[in-house]
């Protein structure tokens, strides 16, 4: 597929950690097929939150700083004090907010209109990026388990069986996002299997592979 | 004699809110209302105790619905039965070492000792190869047949041999000692293993055995590899089991999730599950029916009261908890929290006044 007409997506390190965390979906990683298909970008501070946590099947650094972003129309001070009313010198969600203004120069330096912010910090979709996120509907909002989704519908190597593993993978992975106990933290991975499940269910239903 | 004495019970009636194996008797389980569900399992033990059917049986639904005390309720009906071994376990959470964890839980229930003498006493009924052949038509491996049957022995030395087989593996020096040729490594070994120790549990025509396996729904915390080693080693288990053995799992699940459970067990593990039963959440008339019951059921002197409760009362308490949460867990962890509060004010009976002191004390219903 010609690199223009891919999806844009601006990966954050949450999300990117879980896309490399195995690499026997075929031999590769979710990653590597999600790379096939889509331009992978993220800002500076998401590629130096990556290396501090490195897994074993993520690409090679010097590989990876290739898909960091390098901002055009303002610079991440101007972006962040303007969407989120202040400049955290500080590194709280630094890698969220940096993402989201990557996201928007793609728009408003280049003009790109396929765009996806993807994200796996379910809190800080909750928190920091609650109101700035959803005011630009310029983007599409995925987390692994929707990239997940789409590898089934756009990459032709990618099954079923390819995907519901992908499903438990990550669903056993995901960050505890704070449940107070461990019933609310196992219905909450049922809920959110069984909701990914469904759409699984429904594109197969469209689409048999 | 406690001090629900002035209430004219003999204990708490709602103390079960986590059904615990370590404090339980039969004279404590009280099995109320609920009872299509009780008549499910009634025939599911009939066709084990009379037909010695194998049945592979899911009990799903939402949590506090009563699957564990289920489990604890059966397991005590059989615990004075000498035909039927019953074995509980939770589904282990470590997930790398899953397999090597559901094997330790099945030994630890069981016991090392009791094992032993079980084969000891087969050993009364049979020649030792009589018994090798036995098992190793089962579990198609003379190597851990062998290796089962070493249990068995009088020597001090091999014991703490085999127990280190089981739990740790042994070197190659070790192996030669037992005369064992390779330790218990894949699933399928495992599998192998511990339908040879299930085995010895129902040579004779009349014994039985029951495996619980509660907390299924934490396959979720595992990831694709970890839940497919506990689906195969489930699955292998119950192919080589041909006979005498019921296997239940407990499965905490919303009704909406039903869809869940193949995904969640595995295909090959979801197609040898004959039954499913569903622990549905109470409505209004069943919790009152509930409550009545355990209630009378724990009365000094019986009458058809519901002091320190009454009818009004019960109704109020039952009215306020909303529907998706009226379960027997939910009922009794209010109404026990309920009782003790009534006892450290020294209440005469449990009123509306005791009642809003209590919602006031805790986030109800939450």
């Amino acid at each position: 597929m010609s690199k223009y007409h891919r999806y844009n997506c601006v990966v954050d390190a949450s999300s990117y950690v879980n896309l490399t965390l195995f690499n026997d979906y075929a031999g590769k990683t979710l990653l590597e097929f999600f790379t096939e298909q889509a331009n992978i970008h993220f800002c500076r501070c998401v590629n130096q939150e990556i290396n501090r946590h490195r897994t074993e099947f993520m690409p090679k650094p010097l590989t990876q700083e290739k898909s960091v972003y390098n901002l055009q129309y303002k610079t991440f001070k101007e972006y962040e004090l303007k969407l989120f009313d202040e400049y955290d010198e500080g590194k709280k969600n630094r890698g969220e907010k940096w993402n989201l203004a990557v996201t928007l120069d793609m728009f408003l330096s280049k003009g790109y209109k396929n765009l996806v912010y993807v994200i796996d910090d379910f809190n800080a979709l909750r928190g920091v990026l609650k109101t700035s996120l959803y005011s630009f509907p310029l983007y599409q909002i995925w987390s692994s388990f929707d990239v997940i989704v789409y590898l089934l519908i756009d990459h032709k190597n990618f099954t079923r069986d390819l995907a519901i593993n992908a499903l438990k993978d990550i669903n056993a992975n995901l960050a505890n996002d704070d449940p107070k106990t461990k019933r609310e933290k196992t219905e909450r991975r049922i809920t959110n299997l069984n909701n990914y499940i469904k759409k699984i269910e429904r594109v197969q239903k469209l689409i048999v592979k | 004699m406690s001090d629900l004495i002035k209430y004219n019970l003999r204990k708490n009636p709602f103390a079960h809110i986590t059904p615990n194996f370590s404090f339980s008797n039969k004279r404590n389980m009280v099995w109320a209302d609920m009872a299509k569900l009780k008549d499910k399992f009634e025939k599911i033990f009939k066709r084990l105790i009379s037909r010695g059917e194998k049945q592979v049986v899911l009990n799903w639904g939402t949590w506090g619905g009563g699957k564990t005390f289920c489990a604890l309720y059966y397991y005590n009906e059989h615990l004075e039965n000498e035909n039927i071994e019953s074995i509980y376990i939770r589904l282990p959470k470590e997930g790398k070492t899953i397999d090597f964890n559901l094997q330790k839980e099945i030994f630890d229930f069981i016991s090392f000792n009791k094992i032993k003498s079980k084969i000891q006493e087969l050993k009364t009924l049979m020649a030792e190869d009589e018994l090798l052949k036995y098992l190793t038509n089962i579990i198609k491996s003379e190597e851990y047949a062998k290796a089962i049957l070493l249990i068995g022995n009088n020597s001090k030395a091999t014991d703490d041999l085999i127990k280190h087989y089981m739990f740790n593996g042994l070197n190659k020096s070790e192996l030669k000692k037992l005369d064992l040729a390779r330790n218990i490594d894949s699933v399928n070994e495992r599998a192998k293993f511990i339908a040879g120790i299930f085995s010895l549990f129902t040579y004779k025509d009349e014994d039985r055995l029951v495996l619980w396996i509660d907390e299924m729904e934490d396959l979720v915390h595992l990831n694709s590899k970890d839940s497919t080693k506990v689906s195969m080693f489930l699955r292998d288990l119950i192919d080589l089991l041909n006979r005498s053995v019921t296997i239940f799992f407990n499965f905490s699940l919303a009704e909406n999730q039903r869809s869940t459970l193949e995904y969640l067990l595995g295909e090959a593990l979801s197609r040898r599950i004959q039954n499913y039963i569903q622990f549905d959440s109470f409505d209004k008339e069943n919790a009152f029916i509930y409550i009545s019951e355990l209630i009378m059921a724990h009365q000094i002197k019986r009458n058809e009261s519901l002091f320190p409760l009454d009818k009004k009362m019960v109704n109020r308490i039952v009215d306020d908890i909303p529907p998706e949460k009226l379960t027997p867990g939910e009922v009794n962890k209010v109404f026990s929290e309920l009782l003790n509060l009534a006892l450290d004010e020294d209440s005469d009976n449990i009123s509306i006044d005791l009642y809003n002191q209590y919602l006031s004390n805790v986030s109800a219903f939450s």
